[in-house]
Formats: structure tokens, C-alpha cells, sequence
């Protein structure tokens, strides 16, 4: 008995040195490969805007070019990444509630009975989430801001919000309390508590202004990310990079993985940002027909599409319809695949969109 | 003679003994390779890369662009402006990161046109160094990271869950530990990160405003 249970130890033993040693090899070999790749022909930078971190990594050498690459090309790709960061910056002065200079600010306090003039920019960016919201049946809403100030106050105080304070804010919140007149740029709630919150929003918007930006500047490669929202592009095409999936139920795995090529992929999940009251976990998204933070079996939902402002809006939506509503969601859209994780008595089980042809890999 | 038949029985000895306890060991093996299949899952053990960003002269001229001047200094605070910034900012102070506060300050034809302050935060799987820059009023203007510890995820290696799909089957390859850069999830919060920036408005306002 003893001599079996030495062998069985010192066999598994030498199996698992052995894989380590391996995959320990390869990685050390790859790694330094792609650092050094990376060192010279790429520059990556980190900003932390909207309360996450942007990473903003471009490509400036052509992939068939051997180092080293001119200092100059290197100088101006640090220049168009800077601008990127400015333009990321701007974005969130616009369209950030909390700061008392943004135009948000400004609306959410001021525009109750009397039109505020806002700009062409921010006016077709709320007509966009509008038109989603009506796709979406009132899912995914930018009027969502005075239930978020609700159940943040609540969490503070670590109460469950009544039913009649909730009621009487849901009456106050909804799309269509929203008059906005694209012409002459004007806006104008019909409520008094009407606020908007565009959490959901910006750094999808601010994703596509950033990739318009490189683009402008002729930058073909570039890999941003936004605190876990993913926007890759590359106009060569060469070889395809795959990026995870972040597994809900333990997030520092992959649960699975796909080409990202010229698109961008969202996840909405609770995992990262949520709160407790009395005990219980409530989520960060909170649904708009009941007023309470949304609960349901879907541990997290991907969407990829060519717009990361799209890509953004329908995950939130998604995550709110729960599973067969938020299929027919993407099934209405053009471009949009969606990959969903539930959870199965605690364990992750995947869903794909009828349209999903990506490809990928389990993991 | 002896020692031949000696050898000879050693030898012999554990021929017999390889022989018996060969079959043990290879169901063993098999065992233990179905075994850990269906119930051990592993960790998917996720790898911490630090990555440097910006040097602080870079930085410095990126968040300091059109000056003309720039002064250093180190300010220290004492027990009670720390306590008092404490309670009212909700944060604590780090020991290790928060003896001395580094300053920078941008001056251009003699007024003062921008703060950065240095500082070190705890992140989520290590320090995250980074940069603040605040307008003379207070205004945060820009934050950007110096150097981070990062963690890639990587991929679990069990693939059970995926037996059952909706929609279409994915018929492609199944790639192990492959190399992944990007992971897409809920948006990374960062509550060091956060309480940092606060923490570091505040002794900015502390030192400069008063």
C-alpha cells in the first residue's frame, strides 16, 4: 500500500515538473520574442480616464520592415497617442455628471421645462442612445441616473429602497421624457428629475473617436482598451489576434477566446462593480422596468461589433433583457454577435447568438 | 559463484517486483489522468507582467507641455493633517508610499500654470505608479500610469461546460494556453486607483491651497 502511494506521488510528481518546465520554456521564449517586437515597432501608453484605465497601444512600422525603425515614426506615434488621450479626456469633461463644467451637468440641472442649447456632437451622441433605447423596449435607457443615485445612497446607508420611492422615481425617468430637437440643437426634459447618465455609453463613444483619430493620423494598427472593452484594428490583415474572455464565475481565467480583427468586443457583467446591502450582492445595471439592479441567470454578455459605441449599448441591453429577449435584440441588428455566459448552478455555461460565425476557441 | 547467484537473485528479485506492480502503476496513471479530468479543474494560474509606460521625464512633458520652468518639490505632512485628511477624504494612508509627496510645478513667464503630484498606489496584483496633473484651481487635468503590474488571465484548461451550445457550433481547433494579450470583461474597477487620485487632491489642497 505504501510503496503504491509513493509511486502514485512520485509519478504525478515528475509529470507535473515536467509541464511546468515546458510550458515555462515556450513562455520565456515568446515572451522575449514579443517584447522585443513590441519595443520597436509600437508604443503602448495608460491613461486612467472615466474611473478605469485606457490603454491605447498603435503599431507605427510596417510589418514586413526590419528594425531598427527611424526615431521619427516612433516620436509622431507618441504624438498621435497623446492626441488620442486628449481627445479620450475631452470626451469625458463632456459627457461626465459628476463635473459641475459638463455640458451633462449642465442639462441634467438646468434643462427641466427650458430648452438648453447643447452641441451638434452630444446632440446626435443622445439622439443615437435614443434610437437604441426604442430598439431595445426601455432596456437600456441613458435616463437611468436618478435610480443609480438611489441605490447608491442606499447602498451608503445600507437600506433596501421602498417600493413607492422607487415608483415614484421610475415615473420620473424614461427616454421619452427627452425632447430633443437635432436642428438647432436644443434639449428639454419634461420631468423635473430627469437626469442623464452616460456610464454606459462613453467609453464606447470615446473607443470610436479615438479609433477615428488614429486613423486620421495613418496609423493601420492599433489595439485599444478600454478598461476591458476591446477595440483592434489593422488594416494589413496578416496574421489574426485573439483575445479571452474573461471567465465570471473566476475572473482572472479565459473561458474562451476569439479572433478580434477591425472590430470591437463589450462585456457587461456584474462581477467588477456591484454592492452589497444587508448582505445581498446587487449589480451595477440596473433594470429599468422594475427599478432594481438587474437579476437574472446571465453571468456576463459580449458583444462584438464594428462599433464600439453599439457594441457597449447592446451589452447593457442585453444583460437587461435576460437571455431569449436579448437574442432577438441581436438578431435585429446588422452587424452585431454576442456571446453569453450563464450562470448554471454555479457553473458557466456558454450561449452564442444565432449570427455568431467568429470562429474561436473554447479555452 | 556466490556473488553471481547473489547478483542473479537481486536481479531477479526485482524483475519480479517491477513485473507485479507495473500494472498498478499504469492503471494508476490512467486512473489519476481520468481522475483529475472529471474533477480536479484547474486554476488557469494567471501571470503577473509589470509593464513601464512612461518615463517620468516623458511624462513630465507630456502633462507639462508649453512651460518654461519646472520646480520639484517634496512635501511631508504631518500626524494631524494626515488624520484629518483621512476622515474627510475616507482614505488611509499607505506607510510605505505616502511619507513624502512629490511635486512638480509647471511655471511659464513667472505664474504657475500647472501641479503634478507622483505618486504609488496599491493596484489589484501590485503597485501602480502614476502621475496627477491639477490645475492651479484644483481641476484634475489628467492622470497617466508610469508603470503597472498587470495580470494576464489564462485560458482554464477544462473544457467540459462547453458540451452543450446554442446556435452554432464552434468546429475550430481548441488552442491551450495559447498566448492571449487581450481580455475583454466587466469594466476593471480600481478602487486603489481611485482613492489615490483623492487622496492626492486633497494633500494637494492641504499643501498648496492653504
Amino acid at each position: 500500500m505504501f510503496l503504491m502511494k509513493y509511486i502514485k506521488n512520485e509519478e504525478s510528481l515528475a509529470c507535473h515538473c515536467e509541464s511546468a518546465n515546458v510550458s515555462m520554456a515556450d513562455e520565456a521564449i515568446s515572451k522575449q520574442a514579443r517584447d522585443k517586437l513590441r519595443d520597436e515597432g509600437s508604443v503602448k501608453r495608460l491613461h486612467y480616464l472615466m474611473d478605469t484605465f485606457l490603454s491605447i497601444e498603435v503599431f507605427y512600422a510596417d510589418e514586413d520592415k526590419a528594425p531598427p525603425f527611424p526615431e521619427k515614426e516612433r516620436d509622431k506615434a507618441k504624438e498621435v497617442v497623446e492626441k488620442a488621450f486628449r481627445e479620450a479626456a475631452r470626451i469625458e469633461g463632456v459627457l461626465t455628471r459628476f463635473r459641475e463644467d459638463s455640458q451633462i451637468y449642465r442639462i441634467n440641472n438646468y434643462s427641466f421645462g427650458k430648452p438648453c442649447v447643447i452641441t451638434k456632437e452630444l446632440a446626435n451622441l443622445i439622439s443615437t442612445c435614443i434610437e437604441f433605447s426604442k430598439k431595445a423596449g426601455g432596456a437600456f435607457d441613458i435616463t437611468v441616473a436618478p435610480l443609480m443615485e438611489l441605490w447608491a445612497n442606499a447602498a451608503k446607508q445600507n437600506i433596501i429602497p421602498l417600493p413607492n420611492e422607487l415608483s415614484s422615481l421610475l415615473q420620473n425617468t424614461g427616454y421619452e421624457n427627452i425632447i430633443l430637437d437635432s436642428e438647432s440643437s436644443t434639449i428639454v426634459f419634461t420631468k423635473s428629475l430627469l437626469k442623464i447618465d452616460f456610464g454606459a455609453v462613453g467609453k464606447g463613444y470615446a473607443l470610436d473617436r479615438i479609433a477615428e483619430i488614429l486613423k486620421e493620423n495613418r496609423i493601420e494598427k492599433a489595439r485599444l482598451d478600454f478598461g476591458g472593452h476591446l477595440y483592434y484594428f489593422d488594416n494589413s490583415e496578416l496574421d489574426t489576434e485573439y483575445i479571452g474572455i474573461r471567465n465570471p464565475m473566476s475572473c482572472e481565467e479565459i473561458i474562451f477566446s476569439i479572433p478580434l480583427e477591425n472590430r470591437s468586443i463589450s462585456t457587461s457583467a456584474n462581477y467588477e462593480r456591484h454592492f452589497n446591502i444587508q448582505g445581498k450582492r446587487y449589480g451595477h445595471i440596473i433594470n429599468l422596468l422594475s427599478g432594481f439592479p438587474v437579476d437574472n441567470r446571465i453571468a456576463s454578455v459580449s458583444v462584438i461589433s464594428p462599433s464600439a459605441l453599439e457594441a457597449d449599448i447592446l451589452s447593457t441591453a442585453f444583460f437587461a433583457l435576460g437571455l431569449d429577449k436579448g437574442m432577438q435584440l441581436i438578431k435585429n441588428t446588422n452587424e452585431a454577435e454576442a456571446i453569453i455566459v450563464t450562470d448554471n448552478n454555479g457553473k458557466p455555461q456558454l450561449y452564442f447568438s444565432q449570427n455568431y460565425e467568429g470562429g474561436g476557441d473554447a479555452a | 559463484m556466490a556473488k553471481i547467484f547473489k547478483k542473479c537473485l537481486i536481479i531477479g528479485l526485482g524483475l519480479v517486483f517491477f513485473l507485479a506492480f507495473y500494472p498498478v502503476r499504469l492503471t494508476q496513471y490512467f486512473c489519476d489522468r481520468l481522475f483529475a479530468k472529471n474533477t480536479a479543474s484547474y486554476t488557469g494560474f494567471a501571470d503577473v507582467f509589470a509593464e513601464v509606460f512612461y518615463s517620468a521625464e516623458e511624462a513630465l512633458k507630456i502633462l507639462l507641455p508649453d512651460t518654461q520652468d519646472i520646480k520639484e518639490e517634496t512635501r511631508t505632512l504631518n500626524e494631524d493633517q494626515k488624520k484629518s485628511i483621512a476622515k474627510q477624504a475616507e482614505i488611509q494612508f499607505d506607510p510605505e508610499f505616502d511619507k513624502e509627496f512629490h511635486f512638480y510645478i509647471g511655471q511659464s513667464n513667472g505664474q504657475i500654470t500647472c501641479y503634478v503630484a507622483e505618486n504609488t498606489v496599491k493596484g489589484k496584483w501590485g503597485p501602480i505608479h502614476y502621475m496627477l496633473a491639477l490645475e492651479p484651481d484644483g481641476k484634475i487635468k489628467d492622470v497617466l500610469i508610469l508603470e503597472l503590474k498587470e495580470k494576464r488571465g489564462r485560458p482554464v484548461k477544462e473544457a467540459r461546460f462547453l458540451s452543450q451550445f446554442f446556435g452554432k457550433t464552434i468546429d475550430s481547433p481548441i488552442k491551450l494556453n495559447k498566448d492571449i494579450k487581450g481580455i475583454s470583461g466587466a469594466t476593471i474597477s480600481s478602487r486603489g486607483m481611485s482613492n489615490g487620485i483623492r487622496k492626492l487632491v486633497y494633500v494637494f489642497n492641504e499643501v498648496y491651497k492653504k
